[in-house]
């Protein structure tokens, strides 16, 4: 299938920086869970907690260098959605120019970036579920019995902390998130390719674009104050979906009609 | 038939393309002709809907769509693929592609310009990269070859190994419509030259012609139209 190819050359493209990307996470989140144990025996021999305190792993969770180890993937993952874009048009060997004249529809090209971008996301996702319960054994093996707690159920650690964000309680949870999620790197997409068909003046269209949607959002929140949380989260699926709409219409005519490369 | 009615582009108050028509049939060689800037390059991108335009281009009477690329391919003047394939993998990748991809001619091409399967391209000079460009383009099996350049910044080797593969059967029926400045190179290899100027079309010739009726080569009608 078309699809396919595309998406395995997007993976084959970005391998080895994905690869280092990940080595750096969760090399680092491996890091903290046996560094702190070690600062944890420091703080009672200096009496700055009690010896007598117990600690699970949550206190991992909730510091701010494990924020950090979470926040550079997501940094990343974000930078991601433009270049993906980008490197095609600029890199060496104008790629996009293959890409718009192969005899498939240009919107798979669209789609196979987008899969691109949702399934990296979801492998940080699955790697961090699949990694947190050796992280909590680390931590355990570092930290004499006395001071350890015990082991936390991982769902009750993740509700515990920022955690939260990536995972997901319910089915209908799951999918406003992502729904949410797909919407947002469809519309910056749809951003970097008005950029590529209007060059200047789509910058200036973007731009905006972004003032609109901020009013939007700040108009969003006020209405929020009289609404029912089921009634919010409605409200938000509607629009997340008509946003999901625009942008693809929207970016279909510009890679068929308008794009330049 | 490719074919080209009333086509124009503006870039802000500047036309790069101003009132262009013609036609590019089957089995001829066509060459446009044209200093820099003269509009070359984005008649080329238009043709293959890669820049916007005013005016019509069909292809067997049909607009350019998704469909029309099995028949029509894009050999730019830099190899458009990743640098981290080797050409191995460029090769499974436009065989994925194309329907009408050419296996055979693939492997014989490979062989004719000294190409290495497992090479990655990132390793090869210009010149090789160029060969790389036209054995896609080539054994990709569409009618028509579009091709931007394919003799500018190279050794004269692979330029004579070019010219040499222009006039092969690997070529044979095939619609060519490329651009060049290397004027004395192609003379012998094309059938028709379009001369542009400023965005226009100034004088469309096909060679024998002008040999025989007005006894007169290439050069010296490039020299009347831009001097």
């Amino acid at each position: 299938m078309n699809f396919l190819q595309l998406l395995f050359i997007e993976f084959n493209r970005m391998k080895w920086f994905l690869l280092m990307l990940v080595i750096v996470v969760f090399g680092g989140q491996f890091f903290l869970a046996m560094i702190m144990p070690g600062q944890l025996i420091r703080n009672v021999q200096l009496d700055r907690i009690s010896a007598y305190d117990t600690h699970n792993f949550s206190i991992v969770l909730s510091s701010n260098y494990y924020l950090f180890t979470v926040l550079v993937p997501t940094v990343v993952i974000f930078l991601y959605i433009a270049i993906i874009w980008y490197r095609d048009w600029f890199g060496k060997g104008t790629y996009m120019q293959r890409l718009l004249t192969l005899p498939i529809r240009r919107m798979t090209i669209f789609y196979a970036k987008l899969t691109t971008i949702i399934m990296v996301a979801l492998l940080f996702v699955a790697l961090h579920s699949l990694l947190l319960p050796l992280q909590q054994l680390t931590f355990a093996a570092m930290l004499p019995d006395q001071l350890y707690s015990g082991n936390a159920d991982m769902i009750t650690l993740i509700q515990m902390s920022f955690l939260e964000v990536f995972y997901w309680h319910n089915l209908l949870d799951f999918i406003y998130i992502y729904l949410f999620g797909i919407a947002l790197i469809c519309l910056i997409f749809t951003g970097v390719l008005i950029e590529r068909a209007y060059r200047s003046i789509g910058l200036a269209i973007n731009a905006g674009l972004a003032v609109v949607l901020f009013v939007l959002y700040i108009q969003l929140i006020e209405v929020s104050m009289s609404l029912y949380s089921h009634e919010m989260m409605w409200l938000m699926s509607v629009i997340l979906v008509i946003s999901l709409i625009v942008s693809l219409v929207v970016s279909s005519l510009l890679l068929t009609k308008r794009m330049s490369a | 038939m490719i074919e080209l009615k009333n086509v124009s582009k503006r870039y802000g108050r500047k036309r790069v393309m101003d009132d262009i028509s013609f036609t590019v049939s089957e089995g001829e060689i066509t060459c446009l002709i044209g200093l820099n800037g003269a509009g070359k390059t984005t008649l080329l991108k238009a043709i293959m809907n890669l820049t916007p335009f005013q005016g019509m281009i069909t292809v067997d009477g049909m607009k350019v769509t998704s469909k029309t690329y099995q028949d029509m391919v894009f050999v730019p003047d830099v190899l458009p693929m990743p640098r981290n394939m080797s050409i191995q993998e460029c090769l499974d990748f436009m065989n994925h592609f194309y329907k009408k991809w050419d296996e055979k001619s693939a492997n014989e091409l490979l062989q004719f310009f000294q190409l290495k399967k497992e090479e990655r391209l990132r390793g090869l000079s210009k010149g090789y990269l160029m060969r790389v460009n036209l054995l896609l383009g080539i054994a990709s099996g569409c009618k028509y070859l579009l091709m931007d350049e394919p003799l500018s910044g190279i050794d004269i080797l692979t330029r004579e190994r070019i010219s040499e593969l222009l006039t092969s059967e690997y070529v044979d029926g095939k619609a060519i419509l490329f651009t060049t400045h290397e004027i004395a190179e192609i003379e012998k290899i094309i059938d028709r030259a379009v001369f542009m100027k400023d965005g226009r079309v100034v004088s469309d010739y096909y060679v024998e012609l002008l040999r025989e009726q007005e006894q007169k080569s290439l050069l010296d009608k490039m020299r009347e139209v831009y001097v």
